[in-house]
C-alpha cells in the first residue's frame, strides 16, 4: 500500500501497524514521536494503529536549536 | 542574597538560558552547557533522522536541565499547538516556548498568532513562553492568556545586532508581572550584561555561542556577562547625569 511518511510517497508491503513501521525503520525509541493522520499516537497504542492506504505518517523527533 | 527566579513552579538558578542549534557538534555543546551549569536549553522539533548513526542530541544535555522546545517553523497558531503537543509527546516536559514566524526575510514573530496559541497551550497546561516584539499591549493580552514569562527579541533572530529594542524592553521590564528573557539577536557578552542591567530576567542566546570559534569559552564569557549584569542590576545603577561631580574630595589646602 502507498503511504505518505515524512512527507514521501513510499510503497509499504510488509508493516501492518504503525509500531511495525517503526521497528522496520530502527525508529522505536522513546524520543521519536508518530502522527497518524495528524493524530499523536501514544507509545502504548503504536501496534494497535493499523495502516491504511493513502494514510499520513509523520516521525519526529528533537534536535538542536533555539 | 537570595535572587530567586521562579518560572512555571520550577527555581531556575542560572539566569542565562542556551539555545542549541547550529553547533558544530554535539561535543561543543555539552561542553557550553555543563561548562556554565546551564539550567534551562532550548530544543527543536524536526523529522526524524533515520541515517544509521544520527545522533540524539539527548544524550548530550544534562538530564537535571529543563527543556524547553521551541514552536519553530510554525507559521500559525495551529501550526504552533501542534508542535507543541508533539514535543511534549516525545516526553520532554510542558514547557514551550512558542515561536511564530511567517516572515522568511526578518524572521520575526507574529505576536497576534502567538498570543492565540498561548492561551490554547496555557489552558492544556504547558508552561508557556512566548517569543514576541516588545510590543507592551501584545505581552499585557500574552499574560493574560497564560504566558509563563515573555520573550521580546533584541534584534532579529541571529543577526547579532545587539538589543536594538531596548526602549521597548525597559517598559515590558518595568511593566510585566512575569519574568521577561530577551531572546534573540544577542550578539555578544555586553549586549546580555545591558539586557540585566536593565532589570530582565534572563538571556536566552544561541548562535552567538555556537558560531564562535570557541563556543565553550564564548558560553563562559556570557554567563559572566549575564551574572555581572544581573548584581549592577540588584546593587542599583544610578541614573547618568549631565554634570561632572567629584569623586574625590575638593579640601582646598591650594589656595
Amino acid at each position: 500500500m502507498k503511504l505518505k511518511i515524512n512527507g514521501k510517497d513510499e510503497e509499504i508491503t510488509d508493516a501492518k501497524t504503525l509500531g511495525d513501521l517503526l521497528r522496520q525503520r530502527g525508529l522505536n525509541r522513546p524520543t521519536v514521536v508518530a502522527e497518524h493522520n495528524s493524530v499523536i499516537i501514544a507509545r502504548a497504542a503504536l501496534d494497535s494503529t493499523e495502516l491504511k492506504p493513502g494514510d499520513i505518517i509523520e516521525f519526529v523527533s528533537l534536535v538542536g536549536g533555539g | 542574597m537570595t535572587d530567586e527566579l521562579k518560572i512555571g513552579g520550577r527555581e531556575i538558578k542560572n539566569r542565562f538560558f542556551l539555545g542549541t542549534g547550529k553547533f558544530s557538534g554535539n561535543e561543543a555543546l555539552e561542553k557550553a552547557i555543563t561548562g556554565c551549569d546551564i539550567d534551562v536549553v532550548t530544543v527543536a522539533l524536526r523529522r526524524v533522522d533515520d541515517r544509521p548513526g544520527a545522533e540524539n542530541i539527548l544524550d548530550f544535555i544534562p538530564k537535571s536541565c529543563v527543556l524547553l522546545p521551541n514552536t519553530s517553523g510554525a507559521r500559525n497558531a495551529d501550526e504552533a499547538v501542534r508542535i507543541a503537543r508533539l514535543a511534549k509527546a516525545s516526553g520532554c516536559g510542558n514547557w514551550i516556548k512558542i515561536e511564530v514566524v511567517s516572515d522568511n526575510r526578518y524572521l520575526l514573530p507574529d505576536n497576534r498568532e502567538t498570543i492565540k496559541a498561548t492561551e490554547i497551550l496555557s489552558r492544556e497546561g504547558f508552561v508557556v513562553l512566548p517569543y514576541m516584539l516588545p510590543d507592551l499591549y501584545a505581552a499585557r493580552d500574552l499574560v493574560s492568556a497564560g504566558a509563563a514569562a515573555v520573550m521580546p527579541l533584541g534584534s532579529p533572530i541571529g543577526s547579532n545586532r545587539g538589543l536594538r529594542t531596548a526602549e521597548l524592553v525597559r517598559i515590558l521590564v518595568s511593566e510585566m508581572t512575569v519574568p521577561v528573557i530577551v531572546d534573540a539577536g544577542i550578539g555578544k557578552p555586553s549586549d546580555a550584561a545591558q539586557a540585566m542591567e536593565m532589570g530582565c530576567s534572563a538571556v536566552l542566546v544561541n548562535t552567538a555561542i555556537a558560531i564562535a570559534q570557541n563556543p565553550q569559552d564564548m558560553a563562559r564569557a556570557f554567563d559572566m556577562a549575564i551574572k555581572a549584569g544581573r548584581l549592577g542590576y540588584l546593587s542599583g545603577i544610578e541614573s547618568p547625569v549631565g554634570t561632572g561631580r567629584a569623586s574625590s574630595p575638593l579640601t582646598g589646602f591650594l589656595r
